[in-house]
Order: structure tokens, then sequence, then C-alpha cells
């Protein structure tokens, strides 16, 4: 996985943000798993449309949240995608 | 008289049911989701909508809410197909909710139903798709079997009664062969189907007789639940209390005999148990075994407002038992749905509860029934905090208070 990986949310698996609680959960209905995480990692991965990637979703990102840099937020996002992707939540593509 | 033994198997199914919504080990992830959160817990958003996508129905079944007002099927005021669209995708990309139910009406009178439920699936949303089962016809049947995920996806079919003779009575003459038909022809294609049904005095006689009937149409989900009166014109369908503990004991038999028909049933509450000596002695033992915590009942719409209704024209509602001019929170054709969202706490049948405050906060019963339907206490009573109409243990609690 690199800045040119494009990703998606797999098949059947479905986002749920519970302002309230500040956790945001990803419910994957093939293998019933929950994956549990922060309004942060809700806003990266909303931005997940199969389309664009890693690359231009942090350039979009830093547009909303200037405070941070390019290589602070790809950081960290790099963490949460590859931990869901092992857990097959998101799948990613290389050859867009 | 009731013999004890019906009122004791009738007793079984109620605490059956309690523990079938108990913790357990390989839960989904919808009910691993669900126990994440804080008891009484209100949502940010909704997470389960039920979508009417029409007004319009080709049944004029007796028991139906809109029995008696032609003018409620008018289908004039629907959705388009792409308003419906455009609702959809605020639902799952705004909202994030979980679960689409598609209902009417009769859905499959829209001629892009399909269409509809494509879309809903191309945004991988689980979906209940409620009918019945009169009008589909095999090429429906064949899109749905192309269209559906068997593991997340459900067609309900509504069934009244277990033989020909019931269902027609409520439903209309030759109702009963198509919705079977309809049946078979989902089993063909291996849909999932679960069965509704509702215990009412046409199909209290055999209703028992449904396990038999799932057996030969090879369903494995059936839902049961005792009709609820609502309309002065349906009260001969109410069912007597020793009728519905003899139906609850039949029932609770034939679960017993058939595990392998996942059957819902919500036709004994506590308030029926709580109006015969033999039913409160059983609660006491029940309470005195197991201790029960302090919390309230676990409704989707009232307590945790996670469930909306949106009905064909627009209106939205919290709960689909009380959908009525002083329940609507509002009309998206008119009002920001946020705006609708922010503002439901102003309607007095949807207040946020506290149990401290109830009337009924020392009632010994309290752990088992969670002070009841709020909506329904401020029916009858003008407040939420009072007990639910249901609940005729509540006068003589209250006589008990004033000495």
């Amino acid at each position: 996985m690199d800045k040119n990986t494009v990703l998606s949310l797999a098949p059947h698996v479905l986002k749920r943000m519970e302002y309230a609680l500040d956790t945001f959960y990803l419910l994957n209905f093939e293998n019933d798993e929950i994956w549990t995480g922060n309004y942060s990692s809700y806003l990266i991965i909303d931005k997940l449309n199969g389309k664009d990637n890693i690359d231009t979703i942090i350039k979009n990102l830093i547009k909303e949240y200037s405070e941070f840099s390019y290589e602070e937020l790809y950081n960290s996002a790099i963490i949460v995608f590859k931990e869901l992707s092992d857990k097959k939540f998101i799948l990613s593509d290389n050859s867009k | 008289m009731l013999k004890k033994q019906y009122i004791k198997s009738a007793f079984q199914l109620f605490a059956d049911e309690r523990k079938k919504s108990s913790p357990n080990t390989g839960l989904s992830c919808v009910q691993k989701y669900k126990r994440s959160l804080p008891v009484g817990f209100c949502h940010s958003y909704p997470n389960t909508v039920s979508l009417k996508v029409t007004a319009d129905c080709n049944l004029r079944c007796k028991h139906c809410y809109y029995s008696g007002k032609p003018a409620v099927y008018n289908p004039d005021n629907d959705f388009s197909s792409e308003d419906i669209f455009k609702l959809i995708d605020f639902l799952v990309d705004d909202l994030n909710i979980l679960s689409l139910t598609l209902t009417g009406g009769e859905p499959f009178l829209r001629q892009d139903f399909t269409e509809i439920i494509c879309h809903a699936k191309t945004k991988n949303l689980p979906l209940v798709i409620q009918t019945n089962g009169t009008i589909l016809t095999e090429r429906n049947i064949k899109d749905l079997s192309e269209i559906l995920y068997p593991k997340t996806d459900i067609i309900h079919i509504s069934l009244d009664g277990a033989d020909r003779e019931s269902h027609d009575s409520i439903r209309g003459k030759g109702a009963f062969d198509k919705t079977i038909k309809t049946i078979k022809l989902l089993r063909k294609y291996n849909l999932p189907v679960q069965i509704n049904s509702t215990l009412n005095s046409a199909s209290a006689k055999n209703l028992e007789n449904l396990f038999e009937l799932c057996d030969s149409l090879k369903v494995n989900r059936l839902s049961i639940s005792k009709f609820h009166v609502c309309h002065e014109n349906h009260k001969y369908l109410d069912v007597s209390l020793e009728d519905t503990i003899y139906c609850a004991h039949k029932i609770h038999k034939k679960m017993k005999e058939n595990p392998h028909i996942f059957a819902k049933t919500k036709i004994i509450d506590i308030h029926d148990l709580l109006k015969l000596a033999e039913g409160k002695k059983l609660l006491d033992e029940y309470l005195e075994k197991h201790p029960q915590k302090l919390h309230e009942d676990e409704c989707l719409s009232c307590h945790n407002h996670n469930k909306i209704v949106i009905s064909a024209k627009g209106d939205i509602f919290l709960c689909s038992t009380y959908e009525s001019e002083d329940t609507c929170l509002g009309n998206l054709r008119k009002t920001d749905f946020y705006e609708i969202w922010e503002n439901r706490l102003s309607n007095p049948y949807f207040q946020k509860r506290d149990l401290s405050t109830v009337k009924c906060k020392d009632c010994k019963y309290i752990p088992l029934c969670g002070a009841g339907c709020p909506a329904s206490a401020y029916k009858e009573y003008g407040d939420i905090n009072y007990a639910p109409a249901e609940c005729s243990y509540f006068k003589e609690y209250i006589r008990g208070l004033n000495g």
C-alpha cells in the first residue's frame, strides 16, 4: 500500500458515525466483524470512493484541515488503512 | 377457567423471548454495535429506516391501519423515482443508516420498485422488503434473486393465519393462494423469506399450524405478534386474555418441537400475565430467581430514537404504531431532515424519559417492563411518566401507594 493505492470500502461493509459518542463504526456483514474508530477515522474513511488514490485523498483533506501537514495526515491515515485492509474492511487496488 | 399449565407455558414463552435479547456468543455486527452503546442512548441519527414507497395497495385488508379511509391509499403524493433515489443516497451517505425496510402500501405496485431495490443495493444497504406477496411475478422474483444478498436481505410476507379461510377472511378471496404461490417461487430462487403473522380472532383457532406451513414452504423464519387494536372497526379481531394464553401455550409447544424454525413472538406480555393471579405468582418467582437490573425496554423508537418511519408522502414518524398528525415529526418535502430531527424532542410523545421519576418507579415489576411504552402512556394519561395504557396493574399499584 502506498500513495498511489486506490481504496474502497469492501462489499457489505457499512459506516455508522455516532457523533454524540465520538465513535465511528464499520460493520462487516460478510463476517460479522465490527471495527470502531473516532471522528478522524470517519473523515478519512468517508473519502474512500474507489477512484481517488491515497495521495489525492490526503491532499483534499489538507484543504479542510490546514493545521496538519501532508506527512502528519499521511502517516496517521496509512496506519488505519493498513489495519482495515488486513481486517478486510477495505479493498486496495494498485492498478489505477 | 384457564388451566395452570397453559399459563405456565405462556409465561415460559414470555421468559424465552426475554432470553433471546440477552447477551450471548456469536453476535452479528449489528448486535455488537448495539451492545456497545450505553443503555438508553439517544442516537445522533436513526440507523434503521422504514420507507413507505407507495400509499397504494391492491388489497383492502380489514385489519389495516387505514381501513375505512380510502383516500389514504391514494398514490398521487408518492415520491418520484428520482426523489426516492436521492432520499436513499441521503440516508446512506449522510445518515449512514444500517438497515432499510421498503414497504407500502404494496411496494410491488410501483413499476420502478426493482430499480429502487437495485439502487439501495448499489450502496450495500441491508434490506427488508415487506409485501403481501399477491402481485409478484416470476420475473420480479428472478430479478430479486440477482440483486439481493441472502445474508443481509430478507423478504417479509404477511400471512394472517395458517389456512385459506383465516387469511382470506381478512385479506379477501384468493389472497392466500397467491401469497403461497409467491412464497414457493421465492424459495425456488433461494431467496430468504420471513412469514409475518398476527394473532387475531380470525387466525387464533389454528395459528400454531404456521409451523407446519413454514416447513412445507421451506421457510425457516416466522414472526407472530398479537394484533394491536387501534381502530373501533377492528375490535372484533381482538383476542380475549384466555384465548391469548391458550394460543401462547400452543405456540410455545410448537416452538420447542421446531427449533429449526427461528420464531420470534410478541403474543404475551407482562401486562397480560399481571392480570392473572397465577401469572403474577410466576412473575414473582421469576424475579426472585433472576434479579433484574432496572433499565428501559429496548424499543427502537421511543427509548433509543434509532428508527424512523417515512410515509409515502414524506411524513416522518418515530414509531409505526403511532402514526397520526400529533405524532408526526415533520414532512421531508417541507422541512430539512436535520431540522426535523433536532426538533423531535419537542413532540410530547417522544420525550426522553428518566426512569427515576416515573410514577411507577418503585413497582417491583418495573425491571421486567422498563415502565413500558411512553407514547402509550402519553396517549392514555397525557404524561409519559405514567404507565402505558396496557398496564392494568398500574391502578392497583397506585391504590397501594395511597394506602
